[in-house]
């Protein structure tokens, strides 16, 4: 869809989220939480927070929950019952707005669905993706763990993002990216007032720290380089940057049940557990921490850029601030970049 | 809308208790097989125990069942274990790539397993000699730790009857039994000796990291192998076999979808990650 | 910014260790990604033991090194421990996990440590409102055991009383059952099952975690109901009459579960039931490694 632009007040964007919600959409929104700020589901406008640059976790957990059901079983004498768990999540068809994330946050969404999508077709992820509405707004000020730029996004992009908002003055400024975006406004067209493009803000000229390619081409020649092993020494595989982490997107595949019934699971995973690639005999090509956090890098800057194309890395800064150690991935990619 | 995560369910028309530890269980689907290619696994499981990746080690012409070898070592493996004849097994697949049989047709071929790692080289050397008159000739070097380590004792014969090739057994030093009319030695020795040579000639080889390090240096450099002509697979530890959930990563490659079959020289090119 | 004088000392220690080869390796602190922050480093040649530093920043239980692989094949390590980690030194000894001989204990006097969330929004002053709820109760500001003790420059923390540490354990103890259920259900609810807790505490050092095992599987896998309720549980399990309050498991904490109200608990009905309390002497054998005719135990009907 070719964009549209709209400007919106800021009396009118309360009004519109308001509306969404009565309207039956779940709208989901940066909330105080427990001291800090994460996303969670509002009843109005004023429960969000959006004063932040962003909440402590990222909103995977719509795309990819933290845990999923992939099937139910059931035994019967000598028979075995199945049923699919892909009914349940397309049945569910739960409409939802992400309001008030960032455009990092936003650029997750269709970086992962490469992964889900570049062979066989995972429709679970597909569901939840298509009932996802995104509406962010645009960063005025990232702090000094941001490196979406670096990342070849930026804090006014829009990729991902059905509706990228920009705040410009007492009013915003709507970039609506999709029909998705389009279908959720239009009921409420009123309180928008189109515009063109000329009118929008330009995107300011936003500062690299280093150059993410070649981060890529240091990692490409250097598997073995010695920094892996000293640099993280410190990392003590908590896995918090994963799971914090918008596109890290690792998974184990479990069965639960007792003797009459169960059902097989998908949970989260992490990269960073020695047990993630633990052969059956014993062997363990990741031995050490070091090892760990180095597949780390290579899948966001290297392996998965050379089959989608982009990075699996958004630059939200999450890793580096919620690392109980302080290791910091931008300062990392950056002495990455510099050692090419 | 499809469910990739899914199993079909498929009947236990047999099981062989090859050693005291490993099985090989032969498995139907409607009556029959299912199409799949030499080299390619599959995701199997007792539902309620988690699923277990195993490579195939029949050949997909013999159409009446499929079949695969696993070591009872874990809860997956534990739960397929205690299944009998006529139960069901969940099974997804097939996945991965696969042997090239089109480069192999003319040529020489060798092939080489270790322990349990004998299971995808049976598949597509049964495949070999199901079509015997494509290829040139055959040679089978299989060993084991010991005596009662070694799969498929109860076709070994079968392989020796086909035309024009040959089967080598070998145990490893101390694992021989009394009147053990087989060889002893490790893999890597006992191919040195084997009369082989490179040319117009294919080595597959599975087994152990370590047998597969020693017998790629044998082939390569004692032998003349190129290493475009040594092919193995890699066992890498996988949970969807479907290129989603990020386990089986070695480089830009996943295991489970650009392999599990690669030749010596693709492995090269990868990082000491495996 | 430049070295104060705790650090200089630090830094003169450190490097005369290394030098003497009374320590092959040092682990301290360095500075951070911002200001506020200080990371661990990990010194192997005395020129650079200038890189160490200490602030009330200091956040880290660099205790929680001793248990990996990678740090332990040095043999011989220094390291800088506030009163509060260091008590997790005294229990990894005490648990036979480190050899007394092989480690140099740097005890670093402290005053209280800034909470991180805190800091990063630009905190730098210590008072009773801004440090852990462990400074307030601690009572090894100067560490109970060390080789080196650095004295610290900060001064005396000034306790008003308004600030109740750990308030939440008294609401909770007055609670029924049905209503600390719900606390609780509704707290692990927010668990993702990253296990930060148990990578971040210098006292889980299972070499494979009972989540790990799966014959049985005895921790459901799953990050809902039962899956958070089992593992927050044995969790706590595992480190009631071990844990020694240093609240790491809290700080890594990626979705803010109270984990220390679980562990303070535990810790005040153990020293209550027990008169024991844990990391305070590498002699003493482990509350439940022992005996006693006097235990207890009027629970057994």
């Amino acid at each position: 869809m070719e964009e549209k632009y709209f400007e919106i007040s800021a009396e009118n964007l309360k009004r519109f989220v308001d509306s969404v919600i009565s309207g039956g959409f779940e709208v989901i929104a940066p909330v105080n939480k427990d001291g800090d700020v994460f996303y969670g589901k509002i009843e109005k406008f004023d429960d969000a927070n959006l004063d932040i640059l962003l909440p402590k976790m990222s909103y995977k957990e719509y795309l990819l929950p933290k845990t999923e059901t992939l099937f139910e079983y059931s035994f019967s004498g000598m028979d075995t019952a199945i049923k699919d768990g892909i009914e349940a999540v397309a049945g569910e068809n739960q409409k939802r707005v992400i309001f008030g994330g960032r455009p990092c946050d936003a650029a997750a969404g269709p970086i992962m669905e490469k992964v889900f999508n570049w062979d066989y077709k995972d429709e679970f992820f597909n569901e939840r993706f298509k009932n996802l509405t995104i509406v962010s707004i645009a960063c005025e000020k990232p702090d000094n763990y941001c490196f979406c730029a670096e990342m070849q996004l930026s804090p006014e992009s829009s990729y991902g993002s059905d509706i990228l908002l920009k705040k410009s003055g007492a009013q915003y400024f709507a970039v609506v990216t999709s029909e998705k975006g389009l279908n959720l406004i239009n009921p409420y067209i009123n309180l928008f007032k189109e515009t063109t493009k000329a009118q929008v803000p330009a995107d300011k000229d936003w500062k690299k720290l280093f150059e993410i390619e070649k981060a890529k081409s240091f990692l490409d020649k250097n598997f073995e380089h010695n920094y892996f092993q000293d640099r993280f020494l410190s990392c003590i595989g908590c896995g918090v940057c994963t799971y914090t982490c918008p596109t890290c997107h690792c998974f184990d595949i479990q069965d639960e049940g007792n003797l009459k019934e169960g059902r097989r699971i998908r949970n989260w995973d992490s990269c960073q557990f020695g047990i993630f690639t633990l052969h059956t005999s014993g062997h363990n090509p990741r031995v050490t921490q070091g090892d760990r956090y180095r597949q780390r890098l290579m899948h966001k800057f290297k392996i998965y850029s050379e089959k989608f194309d982009k990075y699996l890395c958004v630059g939200c800064g999450r890793c580096s601030r919620n690392c109980p150690e302080d290791i910091d991935i931008k300062e990392i990619a950056k002495d990455l970049a510099g050692m090419a | 809308m499809e469910n990739i995560y899914l199993p079909k369910l498929a009947e236990i028309k047999e099981i062989i208790q090859e050693t005291a530890d490993t099985k090989t269980i032969r498995l139907t689907i409607d009556g029959g097989s299912i199409d799949f290619l030499p080299g390619q696994f599959g995701e199997f499981s007792f539902i309620g125990e988690g699923e277990s990746t195993f490579g195939f080690s029949s050949s997909p012409l013999r159409k009446e069942y499929f079949e695969f070898s696993f070591r009872t070592s874990g809860r997956a493996t534990s739960g397929i274990n205690g299944l009998n004849q006529g139960d069901k097994i969940a099974f997804r697949g097939p996945y991965g790539n696969y042997f090239d049989t089109s480069k192999m047709k003319g040529k020489d071929l060798v092939f080489v397993g270790g322990g349990i790692g004998m299971a995808p080289v049976k598949s597509i050397m049964e495949y070999c000699l199901d079509e015997r008159d494509d290829y040139g000739k055959i040679t089978i070097l299989y060993g084991a730790r010991s005596v009662g380590d070694l799969l498929y004792k109860n076709i070994f014969d079968e392989w020796k009857k086909y035309k024009n090739t040959d089967v080598v057994i070998t145990v490893d030093p101390g694992g021989e039994t009394p009147g053990w009319a087989g060889k002893v030695g490790f893999v890597p020795t006992i191919l040195e000796q084997l009369p082989l040579k490179g040319e117009n000639s294919i080595a597959v080889v599975c087994g152990p990291p370590i047998m597969i390090k020693f017998a790629l240096k044998s082939l390569e450099e004692k032998m003349g192998f190129d290493k475009g002509d040594i092919i193995t697979t890699l066992e890498n530890r996988m949970k969807c076999g479907l290129g989603k959930c990020g386990r089986c990563n070695v480089g830009s490659v996943y295991v489970c979808k650009d392999g599990p079959v690669f030749t010596a020289k693709e492995l090269e090119s990868l990082p000491n990650d495996f | 910014m430049a070295n104060t004088k705790t650090d200089e000392k630090l830094q003169k220690i450190a490097k005369e260790l290394l030098e003497s080869g009374e320590a092959n390796l040092f682990i301290g602190y360095t500075k951070g990604s911002n200001p506020q922050r200080m990371r661990p480093v990990f010194i192997t040649k005395p020129e650079e033991a200038e890189k160490l530093s200490f602030s009330r920043h200091a956040v880290q239980d660099l205790a929680v090194f001793l248990k990996k692989q990678e740090v332990k094949k040095f043999g011989k390590i220094g390291i800088a421990v506030k009163g509060c980690d260091e008590k997790a030194v005294n229990t990894l000894i005490q648990e036979y996990q480190i050899s007394r001989d092989d480690i140099k204990i740097i005890g670093m006097q402290c005053n209280g440590v800034i909470k991180q969330n805190l800091a990063d929004k630009g905190e730098t002053e210590v008072s009773e409102y801004t440090v852990y709820d462990k400074c307030l109760i601690c009572r090894e500001h100067t560490p109970v055991l060390y080789d080196f003790l650095i004295e610290t420059e900060e001064p005396e923390l000034s306790l008003s009383g308004n600030v109740k540490p750990y308030a939440e354990i008294e609401k909770l103890e007055s609670m029924s059952a049905e209503e600390k259920n719900a606390f609780w259900a509704q707290e692990f609810d927010k668990c993702i099952k990253c296990y930060a807790c148990r990578q971040a505490c210098p006292l889980c050092y299972c070499s494979r975690c009972i989540v790990e095992k799966n014959m049985p599987q005895w921790i459901d896998t799953n990050s809902e109901e039962t899956g958070n309720a089992q593992w927050n549980l044995i969790r706590a399990y595992h480190l009631s009459g071990r844990c020694i309050g240093c609240g790491e498991c809290e700080r890594a904490c990626p979705v803010n579960i109270p984990l220390m109200l679980i562990n303070e608990k535990m810790a005040k009905d153990v020293y209550n039931l027990f008169g024991y309390k844990s990391g305070l002497d590498i002699n003493a054998k482990p509350v439940f490694g022992v005996f006693s005719e006097s235990d207890f135990n009027d629970f057994i009907k």
